[in-house]
This record gives C-alpha cells, sequence and structure tokens, in this order.
C-alpha cells in the first residue's frame, strides 16, 4: 500500500495522463469526518473489462511493461478503501475518459495521513506534457483552485528547479489560508453525492 | 500568510530571474528525471523529488531541469533517477532517497564525481565507444 492520502491520489493522476488525459479535474475536499478525492480524466476511457483488469493485482494488459504481471496501482487504492471502511467509485467510457472518486473516513484509526499536499500538487502540476491540470481543494468553507495553464503563464515554464521553488511558495501560500479548525462537513457530502 | 495572486506569483519571477541575470548560470544543461509510477512512489520517490528541489534551491542551481516520468523498468530498485549533464556520463541511479538525493547534487552535479554505490544502469552507449 502507499503511504499517505497524496500519494494514492498522484498515482491515479499519473494513470489519467498516461492515459492521455488533455484535461484532468482534481478535487480535494476535506471535512470534519471525510477526505474525498475526485479525479476526472478525459482520456482514452476503459471498457468494463479493463476496468476490472484495472482493479486486480494480477491483471495489467501488458502494454507498458511485457514481462510484468501485475498492475498494483488502483488495487493499493481498493486495499486501503477497504480497510478503513471508505467508498470508491470508478466510471469509465472508452474514448471519452474515466472518473474514479474515494472517500476515506479520517477518524478510522487505519485512515492513512493526508501527506503533504503542497508537494503531491506541485508534482502533479509539473508532470510534463501539453495537458491541463485543475485542481480544487476545499477545506470546510474555504477553498481555492489551481490551473496548469495559469501557473505555467505566470512561471514561464514549470520545469525549472526555479519555477518549482517559486510554485511551492505560491501552493504553500494557498494551503496556509486555509482554515485550521472546526471544519463544517457539508461539503465533502456535496462531492460525493454528484 | 497572505494568500499570494497569480500577479504576484508573475511579479516574484521576474525578481528571482533578474537576480539569476546577475550570477552566471551553471546548471542550464543539466536534466534530473525521477520515475515516479506506482513503484517510484510507493518506495519514497515524493519525498526523492522534493529533496531534490530543496537541495537545488540551497545550492542556487535554478536552472536545473526536474522532470518526472513513469516507471524505468527497474522496480526493484526505487526511486530511480537519470541524470544527464555535460561532462559527466548519462547514469541511472537507484535506490534514491532524500539523502542520496542530497549526495547526488552535492557530489555528482557540483563536484562531478559518481556516486558508486547507486549506480544501476551503465553509462549510455555514447561514452563506451572507444
Amino acid at each position: 500500500m502507499h503511504y499517505s492520502i497524496g500519494d494514492y491520489l498522484q498515482d491515479i493522476v499519473q494513470n489519467a495522463l498516461e492515459a492521455g488525459s488533455a484535461y484532468t479535474n482534481v478535487e480535494v475536499q476535506e471535512t470534519d469526518r471525510f477526505l474525498t478525492v475526485q479525479v476526472k480524466d478525459t482520456g482514452k476511457g476503459m471498457s468494463s473489462e479493463e476496468i476490472s483488469q484495472a482493479l486486480d493485482p494480477y491483471g495489467t494488459n501488458g502494454s507498458k511493461h511485457p514481462k510484468r504481471k501485475v498492475g498494483l496501482g488502483l488495487p493499493f487504492l481498493l486495499q486501503c478503501i477497504e480497510a478503513v471502511g471508505g467508498e470508491f467509485q470508478i466510471q469509465s467510457e472508452p474514448g471519452k475518459g474515466t472518473s474514479v472518486c474515494f472517500r476515506i473516513p479520517l477518524a478510522h484509526i487505519d485512515a492513512p495521513p493526508l501527506g503533504n499536499l503542497v508537494e503531491t500538487f506541485r508534482q502533479i502540476l509539473t508532470y510534463p506534457g501539453t495537458h491541463e491540470i485543475r485542481i480544487h481543494r476545499t477545506r470546510g468553507k474555504d477553498s481555492y483552485t489551481l490551473l496548469r495553464s495559469e501557473l505555467k503563464e505566470a512561471l514561464g515554464d514549470l520545469e525549472s528547479a526555479g519555477s518549482q521553488a517559486l510554485l511551492k511558495e505560491y501552493l504553500e501560500s494557498q494551503e496556509n489560508a486555509l482554515e485550521k479548525e472546526g471544519i463544517p462537513q457539508i461539503e465533502g457530502e456535496k462531492l460525493w453525492q454528484k | 500568510m497572505a494568500k499570494m495572486t497569480l500577479e504576484e506569483l508573475k511579479k516574484l519571477r521576474e525578481t528571482k530571474k533578474r537576480e539569476l541575470e546577475k550570477r552566471e548560470v551553471t546548471g542550464k544543461d543539466i536534466e534530473i528525471t525521477v520515475g515516479m509510477a506506482t513503484c517510484g512512489i510507493a518506495a519514497g520517490a515524493k519525498q526523492t523529488l522534493s529533496a531534490f528541489l530543496n537541495e537545488l534551491e540551497a545550492q542556487n542551481l535554478s536552472n536545473v531541469v526536474v522532470r518526472q516520468t513513469g516507471c524505468m523498468g527497474y522496480c526493484y530498485a526505487e526511486p530511480t533517477v537519470e541524470i544527464r549533464m555535460p561532462g559527466m556520463p548519462d547514469i541511472i541511479y537507484g535506490k534514491v532517497d532524500p539523502e542520496t538525493a542530497v549526495k547526488i547534487v552535492r557530489k555528482h552535479i557540483l563536484g562531478k564525481v559518481l556516486i558508486n554505490d547507486h549506480i544501476l544502469d551503465k553509462p549510455a552507449a555514447d561514452i563506451m565507444k572507444k
């Protein structure tokens, strides 16, 4: 299993980008009870057989690594969701894209830590390519939105260490402006019901 | 800390850019690529990548390109990192934890000395030709 929720999130986004997603929407909503994450992409999508294969740790289409017999990205997440009594949804349509959504009850003793979201967002936003990524982060009533294209325009490039240092500063200022305590639980419920 | 706007970010970039132009840029052709697939993430590649960026910042090497890629095929030796730079062979290092990342910046990039314990792949074919 991965260590933090940020690790799972990054793994799913990487799947989306490897599936050729031109526009990927990431929602991270934190309430007093739940952490809800949704990654919606416009990649190549999957048939129902391919979804079953992606969820099976011993299933792989062999295209990336011809001799490998395992594919562990989503199975890791499923294992974690099962351990904490969370919820998981995957919807996909070939040619249109995939949506992965999961919810973790934060009070569960085995709930993974959130991890460093600033680092996770920075790493998600700096994957090479011309794709667009939108990240919408909510904590209680507060939220902020990040658009990869806007950040690229402001920073010139996203690959140099200098740009990534500035990006970290920007992301930290967004994250630190979120309310710290007394999070109401309404917002997270909304995303799950979508 | 007040919430920074995109305009403020742009201005900050301009200021840093001017500072950078004042001194000689050494890191221009250096590329660091970190494998960031399921195997890499599970082995701590996110922390490794952060360690590279922090150390580059500490050493004032802001023009080094830091990229992420998928699985390089060496899952048993994650996190894996490829370094390309003038004057040194192209190298893939394995088992690069944050401490090793700092060592790579200080010894390989700045000192031009290989980190022997972590070399995973042979130098590229172009430097093997005699």
